[in-house]
């Protein structure tokens, strides 16, 4: 899949996040971008303590991409990074969001605290969490490929109101989406 | 038919049906109802865990946000009775009942979609088609039930729909503009009840705005006050939890109770001041000592 071919993505840890699913993301992204190269940095970013709402009890996504950005854009070293917090996020305008992205750019996040299925009342379930982090994370990922949302609600760029949709969707793009993608980088 | 005052008394945009009309906590019954349902409605989008989307059109993130928030939802209001208080005075009954019959129209079809939503993430997952059909079913049936003869399930759907409404409201607002737009709109109610277009229109006779108000043994209500008091139970138990709405909503029921008290003298008062200000107060106490 010549799309993938000069991918390096970079999974960046910000603030404290279990290393366990990071390994795992990692894992599961080479899944979904073949040939793309995909490794943690080594480097943990700190929570941007100004975008912390004490009234919400939520971070500011768009300042944590502010970081990310910032990151990707002075290191260089990768096509792409996806910086994963583990708290609660938003954005002014929505009461919660599962991820933030440039699209089309360089940098990207998911938050895991909504994808647990402790969350949502449910038992501890680690395999349900990886793989609703993994469809976040290729989610995003396709936003800075510079997709939008799909109206295939098995593709995994269809957009998710609520978990319900991203344990529906799949985590891989559906034809049209993966030939956009195909088309852009060609 | 010209505008006139009817000789019936009003709490409101409450107001009595009787001269000799004493307070009593029977009264209280209708907006228990309403506020039970506002909650239920709040948990419900609570418990689905849905992306919700801010509908004030100023952000709360800058410091002006909030307070043009409820200058907004003040001028809403305002033109929305203005509006009606001049098609009244001009007897155009029929461009009223299409004005009000195609907002409670979208309002019922529209809430249902949300909730039907709601509820499909919570319990048995439905397909969009299904959301539609079913939401479609309700808004006829509502439009049946209040277009059709005025009767006790009339009044039953408006109590659902102030709790509906309500409760969406105080899900997709922040708080201090939920506050703000609160106190504003409290403000303005007591003008307006008395000076502005609200009384007026109750004088003429809020039965007549079919959908937009309930009568309950004798005192009758608006649909924006249920709304309103919804609004707040629902945004505390959202945003704050369990005590802090139940908290509210003691205060509402004393500042409703109060307000039949006022009625008994003065025939025509104001439903919002008193409750919303005793069920905010009692509702942050409530927040802060938990």
């Amino acid at each position: 899949m010549r799309f993938n071919a000069t991918m390096k993505i970079g999974i960046l840890q910000i603030g404290k996040t279990s290393t366990d699913v990071l390994d795992r993301l990692r894992e599961n992204l080479k899944t979904s971008f073949p040939e793309a190269q995909c490794q943690l940095v080594s480097d943990v970013l700190a929570l941007p303590t100004q975008a912390f709402d004490s009234m919400r009890r939520q971070y500011r996504s768009d300042m944590i991409l502010a970081l990310v950005k910032d990151y990707a854009y002075k290191t260089k070293v990768f096509s792409h990074v996806l910086g994963v917090v583990d708290v609660d996020i938003y954005v002014p305008g929505l009461n919660f969001v599962f991820g933030e992205a440039e699209c089309p750019g360089k940098a990207a996040i998911i938050s895991l605290w909504r994808l647990r299925p402790e969350f949502y009342g449910k038992p501890p379930n680690f395999e349900v969490f990886v793989e609703r982090a993994t469809k976040e994370a290729v989610h995003e990922l396709g936003h800075t490929l510079g997709l939008g949302h799909c109206a295939n609600p098995f593709c995994v760029m269809y957009f998710s109101n609520s978990i319900f949709e991203t344990d529906r969707k799949k985590n891989l793009f559906c034809n049209r989406c993966r030939s956009k993608i195909q088309m852009s980088l060609v | 038919m010209p505008f006139e005052d009817s000789d019936e008394p009003r709490l409101g945009l409450v107001g009595l049906l009787d001269e000799n009309f004493r307070a009593e906590l029977v009264h209280l019954v209708p907006i228990t109802i309403s506020l039970l349902f506002g909650v239920s409605y709040a948990y419900l989008l609570k418990a689905s865990e849905m992306q919700l989307f801010e509908i004030t059109p100023f952000s709360e993130e800058s410091s002006t946000g909030p307070v043009g928030n409820a200058l907004y939802f003040v001028l809403l209001v305002c033109c929305g009775a203005l509006t009606l208080f001049f098609l009244l005075k001009r007897g155009n009954f029929r461009l009223i009942a299409l004005i009000t019959g195609f907002a409670l129209a979208s309002a019922v079809f529209l809430l249902s979609m949300v909730y039907f939503y709601a509820f499909s993430r919570v319990f048995i997952p439905l397909p969009t088609e299904a959301l539609v059909v079913l939401s479609a079913a309700i808004t006829v049936f509502a439009g049946y039930v209040l277009w059709g003869r005025r009767s006790r399930l009339g009044d039953f759907v408006v109590l659902l729909l102030g709790g509906a409404l309500g409760a969406l409201l105080g899900a997709c607002i922040q708080t201090l503009s939920t506050v703000l737009i609160l106190c504003f709109l409290a403000v303005y109610d007591a003008f307006a009840v008395y000076r502005g277009p609200v009384g007026k229109i109750a004088h003429a006779g809020l039965e007549k705005l079919k959908g937009l108000s309930f009568s309950f043994k004798d005192i009758q209500m608006g649909l924006g006050d249920l709304t309103f008091y919804s609004m707040l139970v629902g945004h505390m138990l959202l945003y704050f939890g369990f005590f802090p709405c139940l908290a509210s909503m003691m205060g509402v029921f004393i500042g409703c109770f109060l307000a039949f008290k006022m009625l008994e003298r003065e025939g025509i008062f104001p439903g919002l001041p008193i409750p919303i200000f005793l069920g905010l107060a009692l509702g942050f106490l409530a927040a802060f000592a938990v």
